[in-house]
């Protein structure tokens, strides 16, 4: 080993070891040292989380040999010693994210995972950094180009840190090679956050199984690359980072954008959004009888108690309540990509109508089926192309202002709130039973007082609230109508944050 | 409904900007009119453009800051392109007859001030150079054309922007090498 090496590794000794063992590290950290080419100081981080998992692993009883196996320098796959030149255009969907953001105003969405122990930071840093090399689109900042915004490959220190407590709360992308998302963790929880330019909840989904996948793997419990679990040490295929919707057959008539001006919920909107997030645990088997026994989806039952809740939450007497809901083009045009490839529908119904929620079902579940059809979604996919291609030559500088309030008015004002549904979430049988549950909250928009989603795993479905109203009459009647069905959910969440 | 607080409660208050943007927006929009409507009544130079534009900067440069690529080399160039234009204001509507020197002072004074914060965080700041290209190219577009004006009387100051310019120009595609055609194609593309 050169003085030079000898020199750096004197700095990386394990504390609280003998020097037999810090001998043994040291060849572990020279190699480590030798594919890290970045900054001084992020080097240095880096090291030190190496440093730190050692620690860890060794006082869970692992041997330093194994855990040096498990922290092999393999992992980092030269993803830190390569120089970044690559970048990636942004997919069709995500184009108007960067546009129409402001300094608090962000499409974000949030995934957790709970695990029945307590998560170890120093672990799921690590697991950071071996599986952000598998998501290149994710190891990006957002830069501007002359026409368009684009996500530009970034060689840093990813990081996890600790939960602030303001889910969804704005992230700062602004600054040179800043992240596009945050992983974070609280107690036995494990959540990212990311900006919608990267991904949708697929994609989004899938980052997050691989990252726990690799976490339980450091902590000694590898598990097969199945379920949308992908292998951290594979090669990325191309597939991954397709922008599918140039791809997406073009037939009939564009449409799907234009829309009747929505009633909102009421409720004084908050300064910080969204001011309080709420997860309704519910029994997915009981949830699913209950849907079944009124000839409904999950989504369409669902939906019919947020339109019953929602007429609670209004002084209003005539209008319409819209509830956008996600649809993932991925059903219709099976595709392997992890960037975005969804569009949304928008469910409406007049407030006059809504009396009780049971007798709206049919007209939502034959809303559903006409609106989220392939046909539907196919044309709002080539309206959405239609429109790249025609803003395709306008420089940023005009037509950002442009269209940031064009989507003021198409893409929140049409709308009341929000219902993504993931729908079920498998993870490896390996850590299945590691896995408590998940919860996925979208961030808020401007206009809409709240979003909400919901996921499904083993035998519990979240269904989360984000709000961005200090007012509770939603959720409430919401709880109410769950529990008159006997569906009685556990409710969790965050303080609400008071102006 | 009994909630069970599963978040950590946020040590710091939240900070959002959106209030005093709101009320600057409003006291500038405000403070702007009213110039306007002072200058028609009282007559004369219409310096209450000058003064619109000096509220545009610094609304623009301070309360309502660039969300995406908020860095040194474009913060620079941003001032830089507020200034020239304020300056060029004052020359027109003012005082005339001076804001060729000045603004080509201002501009290759904040080319070499760009370089000095490029070369001083290299591997992170090569990576914002289109606004320094940019900046680069107006200058020399704009100090070509004076000297194709007035080919016998440009002042040294024209000659130094041009001439530093070319350099940057020079410099940034010695930075960018090989990889210029991915840096063109990326700043440029329409995908």
């Amino acid at each position: 080993m050169s003085k030079k090496n000898k020199k750096q590794n004197k700095n990386k000794k394990v504390p609280f070891v003998s020097e037999q063992i810090n001998e043994k590290t040291i060849p572990f950290f020279d190699r480590i040292s030798k594919q890290i080419n970045l900054p001084k100081r992020e080097k240095k981080a880096m090291l030190e989380d190496f440093d730190k998992a050692l620690i860890m692993l060794n006082a869970s009883g692992v041997s330093f040999e194994e855990a040096m196996h498990r922290l092999d320098v393999v992992n980092l796959g030269g993803f830190y010693s390569r120089p970044a030149t690559t970048w990636f255009p942004i997919d069709n969907a995500a184009k108007i994210y960067p546009v129409s953001m402001s300094s608090d105003n962000m499409a974000l969405f949030r995934l957790s995972v709970y695990l029945k122990e307590d998560v170890i930071p120093e672990i799921l840093q690590m697991a950071l950094t071996f599986t952000i090399k598998r998501f290149p689109t994710f190891a990006t900042s957002v830069k501007k180009g002359i026409f368009w915004h684009y996500l530009e490959t970034t060689k840093r220190r990813y990081v996890a840190l600790p939960d602030t407590g303001v889910p969804c709360h704005h992230i700062k992308v602004g600054a040179s090679g800043s992240q596009t998302f945050r992983l974070m963790c609280y107690k036995n929880r494990i959540s990212v956050e990311l900006f919608h330019i990267l991904s949708d909840g697929t994609g989004g989904m899938a980052f997050l199984k691989t990252i726990v996948a690799e976490y339980f793997r450091i902590l000694g419990t590898p598990c097969e690359s199945t379920n949308g679990v992908l292998p951290v040490n594979g090669i990325v295929s191309a597939g991954e980072l397709t922008n599918e919707f140039p791809n997406v057959p073009t037939e009939g008539k564009p449409a799907g954008f234009m829309d009747k001006t929505a009633m909102q919920f009421g409720g004084k909107l908050s300064k910080v959004r969204p001011c309080q997030v709420l997860h309704f645990k519910l029994d997915a088997a009981k949830l699913k009888k209950v849907a079944k026994s009124r000839n409904a989806t999950v989504t369409a039952y669902l939906l019919s108690r947020m339109f019953a809740a929602g007429r609670n939450a209004c002084d209003e007497i005539s209008g319409e309540f819209s509830v956008m809901v996600p649809v993932n083009m991925r059903k219709y045009y099976p595709s392997e990509t992890l960037r975005n490839f969804s569009m949304y529908c928008g469910i409406r119904e007049p407030l006059t109508d809504i009396k009780n929620a049971d007798d709206l079902i049919p007209d939502i579940t034959a809303q559903l089926e006409k609106k989220a059809s392939k046909e539907s979604m196919t044309k709002m996919v080539a309206s959405t192309n239609n429109m790249i291609k025609l803003l395709r030559f306008i420089p940023l500088f005009l037509m950002a202002p442009v269209a940031k309030r064009v989507y003021g008015v198409l893409g929140e004002k049409i709308f009341s709130t929000t219902l993504s549904n993931l729908g079920v979430v498998k993870f490896p049988a390996e850590i299945e039973d590691k896995i408590e549950s998940l919860d996925f909250v979208l961030g808020t928009v401007s206009t809409n007082r709240l979003a909400c989603s919901s996921v499904t795993f083993g035998n519990t479905c979240t269904f989360s609230v984000s709000k961005n109203t200090a007012d509770s009459s939603f959720e409430d009647c919401f709880y109410e109508l769950l529990c008159a069905d006997g569906l009685d959910p556990v409710v969790e969440g965050s303080v609400l944050i008071e102006d | 409904m009994k909630i069970d607080y599963t978040y950590p409660v946020p040590e710091k208050k939240i900070r959002t900007r959106r209030k005093a943007q709101y009320v600057c927006l409003l006291a500038f929009a405000v403070l702007g009119i009213a110039s306007i409507i002072v200058n028609i009544c009282v007559g004369g130079k219409a310096w209450s453009a000058i003064a619109c534009w000096g509220l545009f900067m610094v609304y623009s440069l301070t309360i309502s800051p660039d969300v995406i690529e908020f860095n040194r080399i474009r913060q620079s160039v941003k001032i830089a392109v507020y200034s020239c234009i304020m300056i060029i204001l004052i020359d027109r509507l003012l005082v005339s007859g001076w804001a060729v020197g000045v603004v080509s002072i201002v501009c290759f004074g904040v080319l070499i001030g760009v370089c000095v914060l490029l070369y001083t965080d290299f591997e992170r700041q090569r990576h914002n150079m289109l606004p320094l290209i940019i900046f680069a190219v107006i200058t020399l577009v704009g100090s070509s054309i004076i000297f194709i004006n007035q080919k016998q009387d440009v002042i040294w100051q024209v000659i130094v922007a041009f001439s530093l310019s070319i350099a940057v120009l020079i410099e940034c595609l010695i930075i960018m090498k090989s990889n210029f055609k991915n840096e063109i194609t990326k700043i440029f593309h329409v995908k």
